[in-house]
């Protein structure tokens, strides 16, 4: 072709009928006087020829077995398994298997000490690495929640929360800049992290401003195995009334009672819904007024729980608090009465 | 053209066919599979080689299960094909998946013996790029015209003419046919 202009393309779409008119009538007219265009012409019609008396091929019997494609089925279904594991075990290395590891180890470690009872020695501590610890205890969604952090419900005064000025009702929104909008996220995040460590931790404060605060992180103790699961200490109880100002003291709405033949807890105030949420986050709202708890009764049991002072009935109400109902019985004029305590997340009492 | 030159009689034929299939009935399996399995099977021989016999077969066992969804409009074998011609591209990606570590496509088995010169083309069809290969079977052996070429592969008709012109080119310099002329 290197006589003429004429590409192999041109030559192919004359022969396959695709030029256009002009194009056509051009070429045709070229062709005579070009040898090579010719030759590819000629070439191209030798093709079609050729093609023309391609064979057929038998095809099989329809129910013929195939044993071959099940082989190579399997292969590839293997081979593909293979692929999906292997990607699984890395995205599952991803996501801290180191963290889950040590989330396992520092729950049998627990359990080991926890076996032992009080006063006898306790064995060594495993040697397990624990992420460090907030101090405070998160809370439950249908109490109070906010979309963009974690509720503080309450808070160990001499915590690293407690000592960087955060108190319950706080909502804390990020810790180093990440948001921790749930318990995982938050325990995720914390594991990046080691006691002693400072970090900046962002909270919103109940009056809507938002406070960036330097916390200094604390080893975690012996049953503070997830960063809110704090036991409800006497201490954890009292800084409840100390961080709401203006909030009912829980202390002068139940006082022990065993002075009776029952002991049990009395109710010596009436406290508004609002002075109780300042207060303390919990179920004690619904308590008053629709749940039917008054002045002068006896608190006896919470459920299956005997009741004897504060220490047990809010740890008690924690743990009935995500049923949709419960019952607290009490003596009252000197009959036993059940309250069926009936609340639902986000209601109000 | 081929797809398009059956019709009235023949399109109700089609549509009784597959209404029996539809319903189970295997003897109109096997009528659709004596008609056209030679062809649906040449096709396929020549895009996936040796795993042709897999794609008929996998080919009218989903055209018997799901003749429910034939609606009509073109002839029943066009419509086979297609299923073959979709089977045949899944099953290509496959091999290029396993074409590291296996060998090449292998030819099929022809119904009979070859001319050398025969012969010397199915081989050259085969070596074929993939792409190229594939719209030269449907087009230039089969007889597709281009714009179904391009609805069954996903490609403008343009590319689908492109890609022949380069399969053609590609053909006639390794078959040396310019020197034979």
């Amino acid at each position: 072709m290197s006589e003429c202009l004429c590409t192999v393309d041109d030559v192919i779409r004359y022969h396959t009928d695709e030029m256009s008119a002009v194009e056509r009538a051009a070429f045709a007219t070229h062709l005579p006087a070009c040898a090579s265009c010719t030759q590819a012409v000629r070439a191209q019609a030798l093709l079609d020829r050729r093609v023309a008396a391609l064979p057929k091929y038998r095809a099989p019997r329809l129910a013929e077995p195939r044993p071959r494609a099940v082989g190579q089925r399997v292969l590839i279904a293997a081979t593909i398994a293979a692929v999906m594991a292997g990607g699984l075990l890395l995205e599952r290395e991803r996501r801290g298997f180191e963290e889950r590891r040590m989330v396992r180890a520092a729950l049998a470690a627990d359990a080991r000490l926890l076996a032992f009872l009080p006063g006898r020695p306790s064995p060594a501590m495993p040697d397990v690495r624990l992420p460090p610890w907030l101090g405070f205890v998160m809370c439950d969604e249908w109490i109070a929640s906010d979309p963009e952090g974690l509720y503080i419900c309450a808070l160990a005064p001499d915590g690293p929360l407690g000592r960087a000025g955060v108190i319950a009702g706080d909502v804390l929104l990020d810790i180093e800049a990440r948001a921790v909008r749930s318990d995982t996220a938050m325990y995720r995040r914390l594991t990046r992290f080691a006691p002693g460590d400072v970090v900046t931790v962002r909270v919103r404060r109940q009056d809507g401003r938002t406070d960036r605060v330097r916390v200094s992180l604390d080893p975690r103790r012996i049953g503070e195995r997830h960063p809110f699961d704090m036991d409800w200490s006497p201490a954890l109880i009292e800084s409840l009334n100390r961080t709401a100002p203006g909030a009912v003291d829980l202390r002068d709405v139940f006082i022990p009672d065993n002075t009776g033949s029952t002991a049990g807890l009395r109710v010596l105030l009436e406290p508004t819904p609002g002075e109780i949420r300042r207060t303390v986050l919990m179920p004690l709202p619904h308590l008053f007024g629709a749940g039917g708890l008054r002045r002068g009764d006896l608190i006896i049991r919470v459920q299956d729980e005997s009741i004897a002072e504060l220490f047990d009935l809010l740890p008690a109400l924690m743990r009935v608090q995500d049923r949709q109902a419960f019952d607290i019985h009490v003596l009252r004029d000197g009959a036993d009465v059940v309250l069926t305590i009936t609340s639902h997340p986000g209601t109000e009492p | 053209m081929r797809v398009t030159e059956e019709a009235g009689d023949a399109r109700e034929h089609d549509v009784r066919l597959a209404r029996r299939m539809a319903a189970g009935d295997r003897s109109a399996l096997g009528e659709a599979y004596a008609s056209w399995s030679q062809r649906v099977h040449s096709v396929a021989s020549r895009i996936v080689g040796h795993e042709a016999a897999d794609v008929t077969h996998d080919a009218f066992m989903q055209a018997y299960e799901r003749a429910v969804d034939y609606s009509g409009r073109g002839p029943l074998r066009a419509w086979i094909e297609r299923i073959a011609i979709t089977l045949a591209l899944k099953s290509l990606k496959r091999q290029r998946l396993f074409r590291g570590f296996a060998s090449r496509m292998r030819a099929p088995v022809p119904a009979a013996a070859m001319s050398a010169e025969t012969a010397e083309l199915e081989t050259a069809i085969r070596e074929l790029p993939d792409t190229l290969r594939t719209v030269f079977v449907l087009h230039a052996v089969e007889g597709y015209p281009h714009e179904e070429v391009a609805a069954m592969l996903g490609i403008s008709g343009s590319a689908s003419r492109q890609r022949l012109r380069r399969a053609r080119a590609i053909l006639v310099e390794r078959l040396e046919l310019e020197s034979e002329t």
